[in-house]
């Protein structure tokens, strides 16, 4: 050892450079085992510091390593929009289901480098089911009824509030569904440049895959499609610079 | 709570009676910088996989992160992150201010890979990466996560002591007698428990999708990757994915294979054979992951963060075998000689006192 002016340590750790180390090897040790409680499937060690290690671990260190598992996801999720508009003649017509999922799931097909939004539309599905798994099942009844023009959503909230008086749960559910009919009438406006929308109505889809037994058959289809519908809404934008951006890149997915 | 401490604790029954446990951890702890190759590998990959990923998504960028992602605003005001954060990109932000945000973040991940002042660079990385991501909310997987807490932990480790702009001109100006805040005992602390961080991130990974995957009876069946690949969100070359998903024994082979490599993984390290085994295994895993089921980010994330766990000296006798071959490269090209100094880019002024262990020098 020549010249240590680097890299070399006092050789007899004083008071100090011990306490130092015990102190940074306690804090990594406590990291990891908060993290390891948090992230294991759950059990009765996690359970027992649900408090402390949440806090620890969010939202710097948030991680869920369950994908895929404990057995795959076994549908395809989709969603779709359709919106009503007023034709030349006045009246009153809608647009074909449009199918959103499939577009962004095109963007990723036979390409190396996948952008990385194109799984986006599949947590969106679940932050709106789970949101709305929590209504009670006469709030969801009413999900299906159309609440359009400027005082819909006022209504809809006053309707869901009225059958279960659960203010933060309508809320959180509100919120979710303004997201996911935003979206979809950002892709309305993309997809269908001439028409102006009175109201957009969004389904959601899951369909199977052929069982692993069928694999071979020849004749083997998917499972039908089920579709959940959400009655007609009024369209949300949040600016015309939001809609033209959006717009802007997803005319090309329909090019492409 | 010194006192506790500094007294030798009882010594543990084994070869070394009169040292404590802590007395043998700290040289390890303090003498050396451990995985100095791996962790300029992981630094190199991070700003590749983040660059090329930026670039790639360049023509998205306004509806992934932009201003057409203004709808998902709502979760990002509920999420429970720091606010700090989601005023980055935030909305409403006009788009020349998004543009240069993002090409700075797209630069910062250039000079990331180069290796120019990495100390100050990994923290403005990690700091852009995450008012990014925070953009939009729905845009998330664990390759994402996994990537913003290894560059938490990079943040405490010297990534640019080999292969690097930092290292470079380190030796251009050798020593000018560096006075650093920080003594060296406390860096190549930190530096190891942030190599140790990332090994146990790595590991949790690994083990943790696999404790989920045991639960499951497809998993157990050997049938799970089949069902993976039918779905359009995964069965991103359909093609090709199409051929193999009716062949049953290789649908098994790689559905155990994936879950027993992961729950054995950290025993795998342990021992040279096993390790090479184990990380050729998941490498091969990560690239089919990667590329047919569209997981790019995630896979070529852990990829990197593998790295750190071949040894320096493994990456000194693969760079000494590949070093003749760009010497002639160069000559070929005309280019001036290099100095005659052996290896590569280790600064000249440190020292020299790697093991060369004759059975390690193999590449793995």
């Amino acid at each position: 050892m020549s010249l240590p002016k680097h890299d070399a340590p006092p050789r007899r750790p004083s008071v100090v450079v011990r306490l130092v180390v015990v102190v940074v090897l306690l804090l990594a040790g406590v990291h990891m085992f908060a993290t390891f409680a948090r992230v294991a499937p759950p059990n009765p060690i996690s359970t027992a510091f649900r408090e402390p290690t949440s806090h620890h671990i969010h939202p710097l260190f948030n991680q869920s390593w369950s994908i895929f598992a404990p057995n795959p996801q076994l549908v395809d999720l989709r969603i779709w929009v359709r919106a009503s508009y007023l034709d030349d003649t006045g009246q009153q017509a809608a647009t074909e289901w449009f199918d959103i999922s499939s577009t962004f799931y095109a963007q990723v097909t036979n390409r190396v480098v996948p952008p990385r939004h194109w799984r986006m539309v599949a947590p969106l599905y679940r932050y709106q089911f789970r949101a709305r798994d929590a209504l009670t099942e006469s709030q969801q009844l009413l999900l299906a009824s159309d609440y359009v023009g400027d005082s819909g959503r006022g209504q809809l909230r006053a309707d869901l509030i009225a059958a279960d008086n659960r203010p933060s749960t309508v809320d959180h559910y509100l919120r979710s569904e303004a997201m996911v009919v935003e979206f979809a009438t950002n892709v309305v406006y993309a997809v269908h440049p001439d028409i102006e929308p009175q109201a957009i109505q969004v389904r959601t889809s899951s369909q199977g895959v052929v069982p692993w037994s069928r694999r071979d058959d020849p004749d083997a289809t998917r499972p039908d499609e089920h579709f959940r519908e959400l009655g007609w809404r009024q369209p949300i934008v949040a600016s015309d610079a939001s809609r033209e951006a959006f717009a802007s890149v997803f005319r090309r997915y329909l090019d492409d | 709570m010194t006192e506790h401490i500094t007294p030798a604790e009882p010594a543990r029954t084994g070869e070394a009676p009169q040292r404590s446990l802590l007395d043998r951890v700290e040289p390890w702890l303090l003498d050396r910088k451990k995985a100095t190759y791996g962790v300029a590998v992981l630094r190199i990959g991070f700003g590749l996989i983040l660059g090329v990923s930026l670039l790639a998504d360049f023509r998205h960028r306004h509806l992934a992160w932009g201003a057409g992602r203004d709808w998902a605003q709502p979760r990002v005001d509920t999420d429970s992150w720091w606010p700090i954060f989601d005023h980055l990109f935030g909305a409403g932000m006009p788009a020349w201010q998004f543009n240069v945000q993002y090409l700075a973040l797209t630069a910062l991940s250039i000079l990331m890979v180069l290796g120019w002042r990495s100390r100050v660079v990994i923290p403005m990385v990690l700091v852009g990466y995450i008012g990014l991501t925070r953009a939009n909310p729905f845009i998330s997987d664990g390759g994402l996560h996994l990537f913003r807490i290894a560059l938490v932990y990079l943040c405490l480790i010297d990534t640019s002591k080999r292969w690097s702009l930092d290292a470079w001109y380190r030796a251009r100006r050798p020593a000018p007698a560096r006075r650093s805040l920080v003594p060296a005992w406390l860096e190549n602390l930190l530096h190891n428990t942030g190599v140790v961080l990332l090994a146990f991130q790595v590991c949790l990974v690994y083990v943790a999708s696999a404790m989920f995957k045991i639960q499951g009876n497809l998993w157990q069946e050997g049938t799970a990757v089949y069902y993976v690949l039918q779905l359009d969100e995964f069965a991103t070359w359909p093609q090709i994915t199409g051929l193999l998903d009716t062949r049953g024994l290789f649908i098994g082979v790689m559905t155990y294979l994936t879950v027993f490599v992961q729950l054995f993984f950290p025993f795998l390290l342990l021992q040279r054979t096993t390790r090479i085994v184990g990380l050729i295994v998941v490498t091969a895993m990560h690239l089919g992951i990667g590329l047919f089921m569209g997981l790019l980010h995630f896979s070529l994330t852990m990829i990197a963060i593998d790295a750190i766990f071949i040894r320096d000296v493994s990456y000194q006798a693969a760079f000494m075998r590949v070093q003749p071959l760009l010497d002639r490269a160069r000559s070929a090209l005309r280019l001036p000689a290099r100095q005659p100094d052996r290896t590569s880019t280790p600064a000249p002024h440190e020292p020299r006192d790697e093991p060369k262990v004759p059975d390690e020098a193999q590449p793995s």
